[in-house]
């Protein structure tokens, strides 16, 4: 998936600690996987080692043996999960929205899928896949008997369908851009029923990882739209759950505007757990939408849902207060895979108005750019915007996709002397509480545009405003409702200065490449260039490009390792801090095993179950 | 004793609160835009009357300041909705024909503008670079602007019925003029509605002025207002910051004051 943008979340971190699944029964203290019952350890450790090492095997028995999923005591229930927002439709070719996905996720599966847990790929409808010779693509064996929720069968008619649709750009699926490799839409073949070849063109450095979110569509309820070109107005709100179908662990049952969104278990779903019990274990999933956090806290608070993702951690820290009376469970999971970040108008001089224009000659100084990042106060941002719960960046790689961090690269530390240094070393004037000034006497100064719905960011906008202070430059903000904010930097490129977030859609850098290329439409600072605007643009263009054609992940993470060498150096993005992933479970919710990507809780619905404490719990 | 609760009480009031915000300068230790990052939310002291708040900047000093800006947006966008009210309404009802519907007829369309999405609309196609006066002066000349129908319609029907009494109508006779009629004769009969059109109008100017810098499209961070000091209160789990509730207890005696003076609860209009 491409980067999102981030402008009406805010959320979670856990400063970067090892997070690993833990079993009921374990609890999670000073940042380990403990059990609950280690205080009797600690006190035996002094009296008996015989008896320490015995227990530690026990320990270690219990945490390889049942740290994965855990089997349901009981099937049953319907799960309350508090949603932000409304879907808008229930056509994942269409879905844009997290409301949408959220829902769309759970009635739909893909061939192969990336674990949010481990953030590796595992067999999902494909059962196991093989790569091409020349690693031009991979030949995929699907599952068999495996049926869509209307009972229908799937096979690989199912799969051809699913990719001519996306490709087709008359369909103008949003999934479309993830699926051309080089700017070429990929191959698919059928080669039996069960088999199906996927021609990348040449090697492709994220390799199956293609697959997932990529959800497989029946066929024989979507193929006569298609051909009549009505497949754009299929499965939207008002649609009969019977006309729909998929291979995910749910299917519709109802849906009515304002009252929420009930999902079913589907009878046929093809997964199974560990003792090989069908799966899910829910039987029901009901979404409730509440418009807003403050809202949905407060009744969660009063025992309305089971499940609340991605909370503030002004709302994690309300809701840590009446944790153990209320029987919540709260996670903190660390760093996710947003970044806020500030940035300069990079855009071509012709291109931007002469206001900005004439403030470029700062902005395309690195040492301009670097001494910025230098004055800034990222620790007191952490602290009093975020409670603690958020880690500062160095770059825009967070500790949240753990797999991709050059660890080469120092974290940030605050230095306004070296800051001024560094001006000075530019060319500007500097001067103890005096404005400071460019070669040409010009007072520095700027606009900082910032999203006047996120109140997390106004807030950081007034402590950079302060932090800037102490070189001498003055800067105003400007709140800006977020469309216009968008649009601005997008389209009009009418801005000086930004504070923005974006985030990773997947753990890979492929997922970024919407971003980092200067041709990308969502390069901020100076976006869809026809050709690089400098020579280290140049550099992370050939460097993006190769580890994008590049097999194996040591070969794609050095060239990875060298973008951020070169964004750290040339600063084309002051990266500030990523929030940390907070989520919250009402006690007895089994199989609670929250990730830091996407559907952060309910990304293993299929395993989740209501416990006997979950009723009592509210 | 009557009066001294009536007038007496909200003018002394009003005149104690535009002194405090007039000379805040001198009422405050530190200026309200400095962040203590080291004292945030901290409660009230000798070193911070009312305390700090999320970033620890003085909430005394952003109370005062704070009402600058609110009280100032509310009393110039008062007086332009009036201003543009009075001009109109005496016009029009001076004029028994096209001119009085024309400024009705103007009167219930602005009425039906959705003026929230109009200063939304206004503010993205002004330049960023805005200084917080420019901001509270658009603010206020929106608000002000959209708002003259309302003092405008009933202007213009005290003024009709005026100009319907029979010793204007005899000045008409003799020769007087326009400009004499507005002066001598209609002036007179409008102010004490103007007047409490506008105090009946600031309190709730000045709580626009808070709603919109409450939602982020007021004056923006780091600048004092009321609405800035409210907003964080908007999530629950701010209840260690209970000094940033301070404005609330002088809008809520701004509004009372303003109800008693306008003699809107005696039903003199």
């Amino acid at each position: 998936m491409p980067g999102l943008w981030l402008e009406s979340i805010d959320v979670v971190i856990d400063s970067g600690r090892e997070f690993r699944r833990l079993p009921a029964g374990c609890a999670k203290r000073d940042g380990r996987a403990r059990p609950a019952w280690s205080p009797v350890l600690d006190v035996v450790w002094g009296r008996a080692l015989p008896l320490v090492a015995g227990a530690l095997a026990l320990v270690l028995l219990r945490y390889l043996g049942g740290c994965g999923a855990h089997t349901a005591n009981g099937r049953g229930g319907r799960l309350v999960y508090m949603q932000r927002g409304e879907p808008r439709t229930f056509n994942p070719m269409y879905a844009l929205d997290d409301a949408s996905h959220e829902v769309i996720w759970r009635m739909h599966a893909d061939l192969i899928h990336i674990n949010r847990e481990t953030q590796k790929t595992e067999p999902a409808l494909a059962e196991s896949w093989s790569a091409l010779p020349g690693g031009t693509g991979f030949r995929l064996n699907l599952r068999r008997n495996v049926r869509f929720s209307d009972g229908q069968p799937f096979d690989a008619d199912d799969v051809l369908f699913t990719f001519q649709a996306h490709l087709d750009a008359s369909v103008n699926s949003a999934q479309r851009e993830l699926l051309l490799v080089q700017s070429r839409p990929i191959q698919v073949r059928k080669i039996d029923r069960y088999t199906v070849e996927f021609d990348l063109g040449g090697p492709y450095g994220p390799a199956e990882r293609i697959f997932d979110s990529i959800a497989i569509l029946p066929r024989h309820l979507l193929e006569h739209s298609y051909k009549s070109g009505q497949l754009p107005g299929q499965w939207g709100l008002a649609t009969a759950p019977p006309a729909m179908a998929g291979l995910g662990p749910f299917r519709l049952k109802n849906y009515r505007s304002g009252e929420g969104l009930v999902l079913e278990r589907n009878p046929y779903y093809w997964k199974q757990d560990s003792k090989g019990a069908t799966l899910p274990y829910l039987n029901e999933i009901l979404f409730r939408q509440v418009g807003n956090e403050e809202g949905q806290v407060l009744r969660f608070l009063g025992g309305e849902g089971d499940l609340l993702n991605r909370v503030s951690a002004k709302s994690f820290a309300l809701l840590e207060n009446d944790a153990k009376a209320r029987h919540l469970d709260l996670r903190d999971l660390g760093a996710g895979p947003e970044y806020v970040f500030l940035f300069f108008n990079l855009n071509p001089a012709n291109s931007v108005p002469a206001s900005v224009a004439g403030k470029q000659v700062w902005f395309r100084d690195a040492r301009f750019r670097r001494a910025v990042s230098l004055a800034i106060d990222r620790e007191a941002m952490v602290r009093l915007v975020y409670g603690g719960r958020a880690t500062p960046l160095a770059t825009h790689v967070t500790p949240g996709i753990r797999m991709w961090t050059n660890s080469k690269i120092p974290p940030p530390v605050r230095s306004v002397a070296d800051a001024r240094k560094l001006l000075a070393e530019a060319g500007f004037r500097v001067a103890d509480n005096q404005p400071l000034r460019d070669r040409d006497g010009r007072a520095v100064e700027f606009t900082i545009l910032v999203s006047s719905s996120n109140q997390q960011r106004a807030q950081m906008a007034a402590m950079l405003q302060q932090d800037l202070k102490e070189l001498g430059i003055n800067s105003q903000v400007a709140p800006l409702e977020r469309q216009t904010v968008q649009d601005r930097v997008l389209r009009s490129k009418n801005y000086e200065v930004c504070l923005f977030g974006l985030a990773f859609g997947d753990a890979d850098p492929g997922s970024e490449m919407n971003v980092w290329p200067s041709s990308g439409p969502t390069h901020v600072w100076a976006p869809s260039q026809q050709q690089p605007g400098s020579d280290w643009e140049a550099e992370i263009d050939r460097l993006m490009r190769q580890q994008m054609a590049t097999e194996g992940y040591g070969a794609r993470k050095r060239l990875y390792d060298q973008v951020q060498e070169i964004e750290a150096r040339e600063t084309p993005i002051v990266s500030l801090l990523s929030p940390n992933v907070l989520v919250v479970a009402r006690r007895g919710v089994g199989n609670f095993r929250p990730a830091v990507l996407d559907h952060y809780t309910l990304w293993n619905a299929e395993e989740l179950f209501l416990g006997p404490e979950a009723g009592a719990a509210k | 004793m009557r009066w001294r609760l009536r007038t007496g009480l909200p003018v002394a009031y009003l005149v104690v609160l535009a002194f405090s915000m007039v000379l805040a300068p001198v009422l405050t230790m530190h200026s309200p835009e400095i962040q203590y990052r080291v004292a945030p939310c901290a409660a009230p002291s000798g070193r911070f009357l009312l305390g700090t708040d999320e970033l620890g900047r003085d909430v005394w000093s952003r109370l005062l300041y704070g009402g600058r800006v609110s009280l100032g947006a509310g009393l110039l966008a008062a007086s332009l909705s009036v201003c543009i009210g009075l001009l109109a309404g005496a016009s029009a009802g001076l004029s028994r024909g096209l001119l009085r519907r024309l400024v009705l007829a103007l009167a219930e369309l602005f009425l039906s503008v959705p003026w929230l999405y109009l200063l939304l609309a206004i503010r993205a196609f002004l330049p960023l670079t805005l200084s917080p006066a420019q901001v509270l002066l658009l603010l206020s000349t929106v608000i002000g602007a959209a708002g003259w129908a309302r003092p405008g319609r009933l202007i213009t029907q005290k003024a009709a019925e005026v100009r319907e009494r029979e010793y204007v109508e005899v000045a008409e006779n003799l020769g007087a003029g326009r400009w004499h009629l507005i002066r001598r004769h209609l002036l007179p009969e409008l102010l004490p509605l103007a007047l409490t059109q506008f105090l009946l109008l600031l309190p709730g100017y000045v709580l626009a002025e808070v709603t919109l810098t409450f939602f982020g499209l007021g004056v923006g961070e780091p600048a004092a207002s009321w609405g800035n000091l409210l907003a964080p209160l908007r999530h629950p789990a701010v209840v260690g910051c209970l000094q940033l509730a301070s404005p609330l207890p002088l809008l809520a005696a701004l509004v009372l004051a303003c109800e008693l003076l306008s003699g809107h609860g005696r039903g003199d209009y």
